[in-house]
């Protein structure tokens, strides 16, 4: 056929976007997989460009543990975690290559368990601003962490990206790495981590900036949405209101 | 005969024209009246048939002119894409879904089309091949505008979409760019496969460079006659690439050896690699081959020498074995090149 390249071409187009659409469809077909409320302080708005119109809501999540409390070990992302996840921890950490070993290991993908813990329990008081969400586990199979996690309202299981990390111990004492470095886990972001946001926010300046100011930390976030998860564990934002 | 044979039939032709004229300045051949305009008759008829058919440069200053046509064309391409891209994100925002998709999913309609009208037009190409890029780049543009109007996960099928894309691009207007751009693709694809095969996410397969090498060594032994430049020259980068950075940290490597064992083997794998290039290069007579296997030669002896006494030697000496070395390896080139003309 004379112009078979030219129509081929035009039909992968139109395929590739069929399939993308259908996709698209089916993920947000029947009742969400998993949904919750959440707020400015976990939904962040980012504006891509200065005159960009495309916004989108970047979800933002708390480490257990904050960087200053590195000594107290790694918490429930421990080797034996890595291990169940896939990473192959067999060289011992005091190994004379272990750091750069372990520092070549890339990226897995993973479904993390985040937690909402409303600010009674934090109790920081400068947590105003901050994300209620905190990572508590991870794991390869949904099904098996969402039936030990069953409380939908309080626990979110969604993909996301787990990264090993070999932290050895500064001693500011001896200006040397000390013994007893350890292997940790970090859910360093959600496979999908901006969400196209609906309308409603165009006028609104991004999260980051907003919050930097002292009347958008006195004033605090600027409107709830609901973050929902498909069929095929992508989310969208499925409501949205200000808050006045 | 493609655009290509034919520019080299075009640019021989004025090369003999040239050297004609030396050997009769210099006596060394005579050709009668009678003689001389069949000659010369014959060579007018070839370039005009060839300039007719092929659109080919048959002057130095109308290949001059080409070429800047050429960077224009690419320049102009890249451009169309980024005015595309800014012009979409001013206005995304107040367009409905439905108008999103439908703009989306006509762009590279469109843009295909008038590669295609264009290349009806016009023989040299030049419109056609900026408008290909452009189709090319919103091809990238729709299905990562989509994924993320969407929230769809990422995944590794859109590279072999693009890929398969440009390809199709590439040999339905004999374009090399689109080929490389899809070339790229495709192997990006094979590369994310065998991260996934391996137990790592797929976007991360360029932290292994060993990822690349299987669609390095892919490009390099297909059997060609279009584009064989394209395939060979894209394949020796890609392996010497990945070569050289494994060479340089032997920690990103899935070989089961220590890091300076890994590293050691890389080393040795390069100099092989850039020898092998040089010598198929000079028995093929496919002078870029060698070319790149001489620079790859130069840059692996250039970091060794750095490692190795950097650290220690004085500066003033270092540099001057660089420059000694630079000297010998001009001789080895110069005898090299001599040994391909011949």
């Amino acid at each position: 056929m004379k112009n078979a390249g030219l129509v081929a071409a035009a039909a992968l187009v139109l395929a590739t976007d069929a399939f993308v659409l259908v996709e698209a469809a089916y993920n947000r077909s029947g009742a969400p997989v998993a949904s919750m409320q959440l707020t400015e302080r976990e939904l962040r708005l980012l504006r891509p460009q200065r005159e960009s119109t495309a916004l989108y809501l970047e979800p933002q999540w708390e480490e257990r543990w904050p960087s200053h409390k590195f000594e107290d070990g790694p918490g429930w992302f421990d080797q034996a975690k890595l291990e169940e996840l896939g990473y192959d921890c067999r060289r011992p950490v005091a190994d004379a290559v272990a750091e750069a070993s372990y520092g070549a290991m890339p990226a897995k993908d993973a479904f993390a368990v985040l937690e909402y813990r409303p600010d009674s329990e934090t109790g920081a008081e400068d947590r105003a601003t901050r994300s209620r969400l905190f990572p508590v586990d991870a794991g390869r199979d949904f099904a098996a962490l969402r039936a030990k996690y069953a409380d939908a309202r309080r626990f979110l299981v969604v993909p996301c990206v787990v990264k090993l990390f070999y932290t050895a111990k500064w001693d500011a004492n001896t200006r040397r790495f000390a013994p007893g470095a350890y292997l940790r886990g970090s859910v360093v972001e959600l496979q999908v981590g901006s969400i196209a946001a609906p309308p409603g926010l165009e006028r609104l300046q991004n999260s980051n900036e907003y919050f930097s100011t002292v009347e958008g930390r006195a004033r605090g976030p600027r409107y709830v949405a609901v973050l929902a998860y498909g069929q095929n564990h992508e989310p969208w934002i499925s409501s949205l209101r200000h808050i006045q | 005969m493609d655009r290509v044979a034919a520019q080299l039939r075009a640019d021989r032709i004025r090369a003999f024209r040239e050297e004609l004229a030396e050997l009769e300045c210099e006596g060394a051949l005579t050709l009668d009246a009678a003689q001389r305009a069949a000659l010369e008759s014959h060579l007018e008829r070839t370039l005009a048939a060839l300039a007719d058919r092929f659109d080919v440069d048959t002057t130095e200053s109308q290949k001059q002119i080409s070429w800047g046509m050429r960077i224009a064309s690419t320049l102009g391409g890249l451009a169309l894409c980024a005015a595309l891209v800014l012009f979409l994100l001013r206005f995304w925002g107040v367009l409905g879904i439905a108008v999103q998709v439908g703009v989306l999913v006509l762009a590279p309609l469109l843009l295909l089309a008038a590669t295609e009208f264009a290349a009806r037009r016009e023989r040299g190409l030049y419109y056609a091949s900026l408008l290909s890029l452009a189709t090319f780049g919103a091809f990238i543009l729709n299905l990562n505008v989509l994924g993320s109007m969407f929230n769809l996960t990422p995944s590794s099928g859109a590279l072999l979409a693009w890929g398969i894309f440009g390809l199709l691009l590439a040999y339905r207007y004999g374009l090399r760019l689109p080929l490389a751009a899809g070339l790229i693709c495709l192997s990006f694809y094979l590369a994310a496969t065998i991260a996934t095969w391996m137990g790592w996410r797929w976007m991360s397969f360029p932290e292994h460079p060993e990822n690349m090498l299987p669609g390095a060594l892919i490009l390099l032994a297909i059997p060609l006659r279009r584009f064989d430049r394209v395939y060979r020259g894209l394949g020796l980068i890609t392996l010497f690439l990945a070569i050289l950075l494994l060479s340089e940290n032997g920690a990103f490597s899935y070989l089961p050896a220590g890091k300076a064992l890994v590293e050691g083997i890389y080393q040795a794998a390069g100099f092989a690699a850039a020898g092998a290039a040089i010598g198929l290069g000079i028995r093929a007579r496919v002078t870029f081959v060698a070319n790149l296997g001489a620079a790859f030669f130069a840059i692996l002896l250039y970091l060794r020498f750095y490692h190795w006494w950097w650290d220690w030697m004085p500066g003033y000496l270092f540099f001057l074995i660089v420059s000694v070395t630079s000297i010998g390896l001009l001789a080895l080139f110069k005898v090299l090149r001599a040994r391909m003309a011949a």
